[in-house]
């Protein structure tokens, strides 16, 4: 699978869970700090990368600063579909 | 008096204290900002202030007649004098404060009388069954009233609670670890907190082995949901319930397989034998019969007195009803909108105002909307709730600029959300923010709400 398509299709994800386009650009910031992610939501992420890449994260397996803001998100599901 | 703190054996110290000594205590959460803990002591007027955070209080301590800390409830606990039966709150008096979110944008108390706390724990004691080492999740902060049933109905029977401490609520992997080591015997908390573990594979029967009972509180237990903790705890009996801050939880179903298959939504239950639901038609006020859909009015033993020092708001939802037999009973209009089948079972299937549940949380959108208004940079604010598989997933706020001039962009929005902050509680600041240089209007001259849907 093509780093671009994770990626893209990653983005989208992302923008359906927090609602809202400007994660497109802002892809550093802390999604929780913004106000765009909290746990709840964050654990939806979650069951929508299984969904999509078949890829389990277990919510037990990865903390907070391994996924707050778009660009950690995108490596975390990276590595698990290249490994 | 007035306990502020967040989750800790002093805090429920005090809150017995209270009652023995004959006063109600109103618990307040140290994640308030401070304007909401002003509003608070000020519409109790200069209460007792039992401080047990280790962050000073969050309000000018001017607003209270006086402060207490740690050291002197501890101090006051060793003295261990025995009060006297005669002087604790019982009948009429007022047992607890909860203050939940009001639609003008001040928060409403809600007075629980003693004589309804004793109807609810009388009611709620089936779910917690003496036995040895009995202890209890209790999950949700003092501040709402799901916290209630193992206070009122566990500890009476013995059981011990367990909470989670704050830093280790934040990570998930930090939460199993506690919940491993701790022996539950019984859960209570919302769907949508049940939901998110769930979402975590080892979240099952090997995790908490002790587990016999599930109590689910708050919000609409969804199907899916119940149906993934029948197969994860075989066994262990699960309950859905229902009720409003205003009557406590008034019903309860154990959720089997069976209901779970036969009925989407569930029903939220059978009623306290105290209390029974009226189904009212939403225009005319006429009693409806089984099956059809209305307003829920609940009347009966754990009816409120009311909201304290609001009589205006009292008066619009609460009222006195002479039953046929002559006797009079206490009724509140809730503003949920359901009906009862013919087993008696209630169902409830939203709202009938602008009234929300987040993840649990009591949100009326008109407090977040006199928040965000209240801000100099808002001109005017519409709040709407987004919703995904049925329930609220979050708040999105529609913004007018004061200044026309300002160039809306995502620092704005993000500015807004940290004033916002310092006005509202976390669980009330809107996930989106989208700006309008003007809101459509409807026939009647007011913001079309749907419009911006």
């Amino acid at each position: 699978m093509a780093n671009g398509t994770v990626e893209t299709r990653m983005l989208d994800l992302i923008e359906e869970v927090c609602d809202d386009e400007v994660i497109r650009e802002e892809r550093d910031i802390d999604l929780f700090e913004a106000g765009l992610l909290d746990s709840m939501a964050a654990i939806e992420l979650l069951v929508g990368i299984e969904s999509e890449f078949g890829v389990v994260i277990a919510p037990t397996a990865v903390e907070r600063e391994e996924m707050n803001s778009v660009n950690k998100i995108i490596h975390q599901v990276e590595i698990r579909v290249q490994g | 008096m007035v306990v502020y703190g967040h989750k800790s054996p002093l805090m429920l110290v005090s809150f017995f204290a209270a009652v023995k000594a004959g006063l109600p205590y109103a618990p307040i959460d140290i994640a308030y900002p401070a304007d909401r803990v002003a509003d608070i002591l000020e519409q109790i007027g200069r209460p007792l202030v039992i401080s047990l955070s280790d962050e000073p209080l969050a309000a000018d301590v001017s607003l209270a007649e006086r402060v207490l800390g740690k050291d002197e409830v501890r101090t006051a606990r060793m003295a261990s004098e025995t009060v006297s039966e005669d002087s604790w709150v019982s009948g009429d008096d007022v047992f607890y404060l909860l203050f939940t979110s009001g639609s003008t944008g001040r928060p409403k108390g809600v007075q629980m009388p003693s004589r309804c706390v004793d109807a609810f724990m009388d009611y709620f004691g089936k779910l917690f069954p003496a036995g040895p080492d009995r202890i209890s999740f209790n999950r949700v902060p003092y501040t709402f009233d799901v916290s209630l049933f193992d206070i009122v109905a566990g500890l009476s029977a013995g059981y011990t609670l367990f909470a989670l401490e704050s830093e280790c609520e934040q990570s998930m992997s930090a939460s199993f670890e506690a919940l491993a080591a701790s022996d539950l015997t019984t859960w209570v908390s919302t769907p949508s907190y049940i939901e998110m573990c769930l979402a975590d594979p080892s979240f099952n029967a090997q995790l908490l082995p002790r587990l016999d009972t599930i109590v689910l509180c708050g919000e609409v237990f969804r199907n899916a949901a119940a149906s993934k903790l029948l197969d994860r705890f075989p066994g262990v009996r699960i309950f859905n319930t229902y009720g409003p801050t205003e009557t406590q939880a008034v019903t309860d179903i154990e959720v089997t397989r069976e209901v779970v298959d036969q009925s989407n939504p569930l029903p939220v239950g059978f009623l306290n034998p105290e209390v029974r639901a009226v189904i009212r038609d939403v225009e005319t006020g006429d009693v409806l019969p089984s099956g059809q859909m209305g307003e829920v009015y609940l009347e009966g033993a754990t009816v409120s007195l009311g909201y304290f020092g609001r009589p205006d708001l009292t008066e619009a939802v609460f009222s006195e009803r002479t039953r046929a037999n002559g006797e009079t009973v206490r009724s509140y209009k809730t503003g949920d909108k359901g009906y009862l089948d013919e087993q008696g079972r209630l169902y409830c299937l939203g709202r009938l105002d602008f009234q929300v549940k987040l993840n649990g949380f009591r949100v009326e959108l008109g407090d977040v909307e006199q928040g965000l208004a209240s801000l100099p940079s808002v001109k005017e604010a519409v709040v709407l709730s987004a919703e995904k598989d049925g329930k609220v997933s979050h708040l999105v706020a529609h913004v007018q600029l004061a200044d026309p001039a300002v160039e809306p962009s995502f620092k704005r929005g993000q500015q807004i959300k940290a004033e916002l902050r310092q006005v509202l509680p976390d669980y009330m600041i809107p996930k989106k923010i989208v700006f309008h240089e003007s809101f459509a209007l409807t026939v009647n001259g007011k913001i079309d709400r749907k419009a911006l849907a």
